[in-house]
């Protein structure tokens, strides 16, 4: 019903060719118009400024964790001030440690690369690329979004419980989390309680703005908008909301049925414990299987992270290298291949788990096979960049860059730890930490750095600060290696230790500790002031004065500046041809909703 | 103070940050290179460019300074393969890596925005693709087959492992690590996991254990615990892995060894250690890095070389101390120190006798626990006591020695030796044995310091049960002193009939709790 709401929009335009009116169907107030607003646009800022919220509270938690590891000995009276009973003496409580790296890993995972990255984006730009007035349904990605920030809620409000948040991994293995004792786990009381319901408020948020974009795009493309002639961007957003669809239902089902085994004595996850040196009552169930359906989704949730990002840096790339992009159906067919192949991977997280080594080799086969997709995809980036006129005034460009180097840095240690073998000394080490960091934490950010500077415009109608872009560019790309270069050197040192000083193994590493330590610092302070020139620019940034300023050819840079429901105020824009004609005959760029000249053949 | 300080500076930093960029941009507003941006441009291509030459420069120091503070070359078979297969794969990510980079912002260097520049028009190329398909796909395959081969010899089937090996059963909880040796049969006792076989010992439940061990079964009689990993040089090694309460992760670092510990799931894992300890010590000797002094000890690092135990997967908030030794020796003295060990079932069988024979349902109430085992304790100082593995001594030493365990005000040992006059607090001399090892104790930590508690039962005037529980504990306190410790490190108070451990409704439990209790307090 909703398509066919919003088909009628389209439908609506054949009878108002002269309609400079017509989009004001009904009056807005300020709660329909900033709060529950229906529109696109302002849903996909909705996301931006939560997930920028959410960003600075996961840093925040990374910057305390890594005081503790840089500095373990030291005390520091005002965490004591602000946290209380976790950091008695100044120092953080192993307790709390564990607490906090559950929690940043959960936020930055979930909340800001996952909703905030594709939220944002997936939500402003499919309506808009594609020439659709809104959304599939707008109430439902209205929803979406109410969701999401009732699961941020529920994840804030875990924070201040008086046992403290979860505190057994953001990937909540049962038994640690699947009993419901204290005396085993501070964390696995009421924190985790709440960390499944906020998780199942947030799968509920992803399944609905999932299910919207799919639609959207199968959809709503205005007319001559053929798949093939889809930017990159929308390729990418439409597999990772595929992506999404098809796997968060399994997180959702493992965390389900470990609540039962929680509250109500069932045993999927538990058998054979003996805790304070009883046997409990839960026979017969296995803790791996909950790994099985933790990565199948976990799995693939690192596509749905890190393809909006390379749909992004696609699309910005191309159009500030005034070049199409190179191999767009390579592009999209490495985007489907990676999808594909993202589902047969999982267990490469479980090698050693217990799993069965057998079922190990076949899953190093499809890890190492994603190589291929992933290989084509920054050899095309790298040959886009040939022979271009590559606008490095704009810090979006540089964020894309720096972004293919990222993902060349952060992949290629994955093709170490997605062979099994070598995954032995490797696994839950510092190299891991190192890998996954760099190839989807950094390199997304990247990403999404490139979207909001590139995208900005479009958004708030004014342009970022383009000198503050750049110290931000340079000083994220040389702090983020900083950080996380070095701890591939830390190969063999177990991550998720509060301290290392119980080993002589491990404790050879304090000064890196503390270099790595005040890197993060620096890094965290360079993004406040990314969020300084947001809020800035969004008052009082430099005018946007052209319709188009970076002469792109996508349709969003079709629609007014100023905004409004159903984005174009006349009819909706028909589209001629695919989105990277430029440097082509003789001209700068073709838009779009440009018709073919005589004698041309579409690309 | 500090702290608000340096929020302070931090944000006048932001701030002039920010109003020079704004500046910059409202210059460039006015000169109009906004419409120009070649400029621009032009100074950030030559920033990539610098990026990239002290990115490569960055990476060669750190690696010239760290690789050799990395763990030593592996110890064992396969973790020489695992090496060959990691160098292998550093080969070729190795040359993509500088290639890519080198193009990547080579690139954006020489193609950065002029004026009068056109770019050129390259949407596909099939040739190109079809050969960055075809290469990478082929590298993949290499690197998969090689890995297939290393993965399923490190996991050889049951019936390819070797006839004469070392088996070693690993259960490790929150937040330790048993180890459990097959004795001289070479077999374990079989475990079960019932609620028959697994809780607590007690007087009248002699038989049971956290493990689950059946002690009927003749082949458990010779096995025994261990505090360290020993393990045979050259001798294939099967570790069995179990864990009671949470996921754990066998890690040895230094032997390429890790498998998850899982409850209820078994894993294993299968591997050949090659060098003892102490030729590992002679190797490092020549390294420059591990002849450095160290600190601590005041040696050099290579003769505290130990090879480590650790648990490698997130198990709770004392994750990062459950450490235990590991030591390789040779055949021979593997085989005295086996020798060297007193079963655990000496300990139960004593229990059981007590208990009068097979398992009964005796009704009789009392004293908790007597299945303990008797135990050699070591210090450092040279003195050995031989004691009940839960008496006060050795729960002592084990609450000082694990670094996982905190000083906090509720972790009390009663002393289980000491005898007072009745009705008063003069000693008796058997106590002097007990006394004696704690003050040797005292002596071995000189950092710890204790506090001694009295406690009565409840039969009698509280005020008079307080004055006597008080006066027995200075007692202890001014025994202890005489006997050598400083009377600084160590406190006393009576508490009269308060914190019962037992219920004062039987004799056997007004007994109990007729006691001395110590807690560390600084340690």
């Amino acid at each position: 019903m909703a398509i066919e709401e919003a088909r009628n929009l389209h439908v609506s335009d054949d009878h108002h060719h002269d309609g400079h009116d017509d989009h004001h169907h009904e009056p807005e107030t300020f709660l329909t118009k900033y709060i529950f607003s229906q529109d696109h646009k302002m849903i996909a800022k909705q996301f931006l400024f939560t997930g920028m919220f959410w960003a600075i509270v996961g840093a925040l938690l990374s910057v305390l964790f890594r005081m503790q590891l840089g500095w373990p000995d030291t005390s520091f009276p005002f965490l004591e001030t602000i946290l209380g009973k976790w950091a008695e003496g100044g120092k953080l409580s192993a307790d709390f440690y564990y607490a906090l790296i559950t929690m940043h890993g959960t936020i930055l995972v979930f909340f800001v690369l996952t909703a905030g990255l594709s939220g944002t984006f997936s939500n402003l730009l499919i309506p808009y690329q594609l020439g659709a007035r809104d959304m599939a349904s707008g109430f439902i990605n209205m929803l979406s979004y109410w969701f999401f920030f009732a699961s941020g809620l529920v994840m804030f409000g875990s924070l201040f419980v008086h046992t403290g948040p979860a505190s057994g991994g953001w990937t909540a293995y049962p038994p640690i989390n699947g009993v419901r004792d204290l005396a085993v786990n501070q964390g696995s009381g009421l924190g985790l309680d709440l960390w499944i319901l906020s998780m199942a408020l947030f799968i509920v948020s992803v399944l609905l703005g999932g299910l919207n974009y799919v639609a959207t795009i199968l959809n709503l493309r205005t007319k001559g908008m053929t798949m093939w002639r889809m930017p990159l961007t929308i390729w990418a957003f439409l597999f990772t909301a595929v992506l999404g669809i098809l796997s968060f239902p399994a997180l959702l089902a493992a965390v389900v049925l470990m609540q039962f085994d929680r509250l109500f004595g069932t045993s999927f996850y538990l058998s054979d414990l003996v805790i304070g040196g009883k046997l409990i009552d839960h026979h017969g169930g296995s803790p791996i299987l909950y790994q099985h359906l933790f990565w199948f989704l976990g799995h693939p949730e690192v596509y749905i992270i890190i393809l909006p990002a390379m749909g992004l840096v696609s699309e910005v790339m191309s159009v500030h290298s005034r070049k199409p992009i190179f191999g767009y159906r390579a592009m999209v067919i490495s985007i489907m291949a990676i999808t594909v192949l993202a589902f047969l991977v999982w267990a490469h997280h479980m090698f050693l788990s217990g799993m069965n080594p057998f079922a190990g080799s076949i899953f190093v086969l499809f890890t190492l096979i994603i190589a291929v997709p992933s290989a084509v995809k920054v050899f095309n980036w790298i040959t886009t960049l040939w022979r271009g006129n590559l606008r490095l005034h704009n810090p979006a460009m540089l964020f894309s860059i720096g972004f293919v180097s990222l993902f060349i840095s952060g992949g290629l240690t994955g093709i170490f730890l997605g062979n099994s073998a070598i995954d032995i000394p490797l696994h839950d080490t510092y190299f891991v930490v190192a890998h996954f960091h760099i190839v989807m934490g950094v390199a997304a950010f990247f990403g999404l750095f490139a979207g909001v500077y590139h995208w900005f415009p479009k958004m708030f109608g004014r342009h970022l600060n383009d000198t503050l872009g750049q110290i931000h560019f340079y000083g994220t790309l040389i702090g983020a290696y900083a950080i996380f270069f070095p701890m591939h050197f830390m190969t063999g040192i177990p991550r998720r230790y509060a301290r290392f000083d119980n080993f002589e193994f491990a404790n050879n590493f304090a000064d890196l500790n503390k270099f790595i330590s005040i890197a993060a610092i620096v890094v965290f302070i360079l993004q406040l002031m990314f969020c300084v020139n947001i809020i800035y620019s969004v008052f009082r940034g430099r005018k946007m004065k052209s319709l188009n300023p970076y002469d792109a050819t996508t349709l969003e840079w079709t629609t007014p500046i100023e905004h409004f429901h159903g984005n174009w105020a006349g009819e909706i824009p028909t589209v001629h041809r695919w989105p990277y004609d430029m440097s082509v005959n003789g001209r700068e760029f073709i838009p779009q909703d440009e018709p073919l000249s005589e004698g041309e053949v579409a690309h | 103070m500090a702290t608000l300080l340096g929020i302070i500076i931090v944000i006048c930093i932001l701030l002039v940050v920010f109003y020079v960029a704004r500046t910059v941009e409202l210059t460039k507003e006015i000169k109009g290179e906004l419409e120009d941006t070649s400029k621009s441009s032009n100074v950030q291509g030559y920033l990539m460019l610098s990026f990239l030459v002290f990115f490569f420069i960055g990476i060669a120091w750190s690696s010239y300074y760290f690789l050799p503070r990395m763990l030593p070359a592996p110890a064992s078979l396969h973790g020489v393969e695992i090496q060959k297969l990691f160098n292998i794969t550093l080969l070729f990510t190795g040359i993509v890596f500088i290639f890519t980079h080198i193009f990547l912002f080579w690139f954006a260097f020489k193609y950065r925005e002029q004026k009068g520049r056109k770019a050129y028009f390259f949407s596909h190329s099939n040739m190109l693709e079809l050969i960055w398909t075809a290469i990478p796909a082929v590298v993949m395959m290499i690197l998969v087959a090689k890995g297939m081969i290393t993965w399923l010899n490190i996991f050889p089937s049951t019936k390819d492992m070797a006839k004469d090996k070392l088996v070693i059963e690993v259960t490790a909880q929150q937040f330790k690590w048993n180890l459990r040796y097959p004795g001289v049969d070479g077999n374990f006792g079989e475990r079960k996991i019932d609620q028959e076989h697994i809780g607590i010992a007690s007087k009248e439940e002699w038989w049971k254990n956290e493990f689950g061990i059946n002690w009927e079964d003749p082949a458990s009689h010779d096995d025994f615990f261990s505090d360290t990993l020993y393990l045979v040089k050259n001798k294939p090694t099967l570790c069995k892995l179990g864990a009671l309460d949470v996921l754990h992760s066998f890690y040895l670092p230094h032997f390429s060894v890790k498998m998850d510990c899982v409850p209820g799931v078994p894993t294993t894992f299968y591997f050949t250690p090659t060098q003892t300890t102490l030729e590992k010590r002679q190797e490092l000797s020549k390294i420059p890095e591990w002849q450095k002094i160290n600190e601590a000890t005041g040696s050099p690092r290579f003769a505290t070389f130990n090879y480590e135990l650790a648990c490698a997967e997130l198990c709770g908030k004392s994750h990062y101390a459950m450490q235990k030794y590991v030591m390789v020796v040779e055949q021979a003295e593997y085989d005295k120190w086996v020798k060297s060990h007193v079963p655990a079932y000496e300990a139960v069988k004593k229990a059981k006798e007590e208990a009068g024979g097979a398992k009964s349902e005796t009704k009789e109430k009392g004293a908790e626990s007597t299945s303990a085992e008797m135990k050699d304790i070591k210090l450092s100082s040279g003195f050995a006591m031989n004691v009940s593995s839960t008496g006060v001594e050795n729960k002592l030493v084990s609450f000082i020695e694990d670094k996982t365990k905190m000083v906090d005000k509720t972790t009390w040992f009663s002393f289980d030796r000491l005898l007072f006059e009745t009705g008063k607090s003069t000693l008796k001399p058997e106590s002097e044995v007990q006394l004696k090892n704690i003050v040797e104790i005292m002596k071995a930590f000189p950092n710890v310091e204790i506090k001694l508690g009295g406690y009565t039962d409840n039969v009698g005037d509280v005020a008079k049960n307080v004055k006597l529980s008080a006066d027995r504990a200075n007692n202890v306190m001014a025994e202890l002193v005489k006997m050598g410790v400083a009377a600084s490190r160590i406190k006393a108070e009576g508490f009269g009939p308060e914190f019962p451990v037992a219920s004062n409704d039987t004799e056997e439990g007004r007994t109990q709790n007729r006691r001395i209790d110590v807690r560390v307090t600084k340690k």
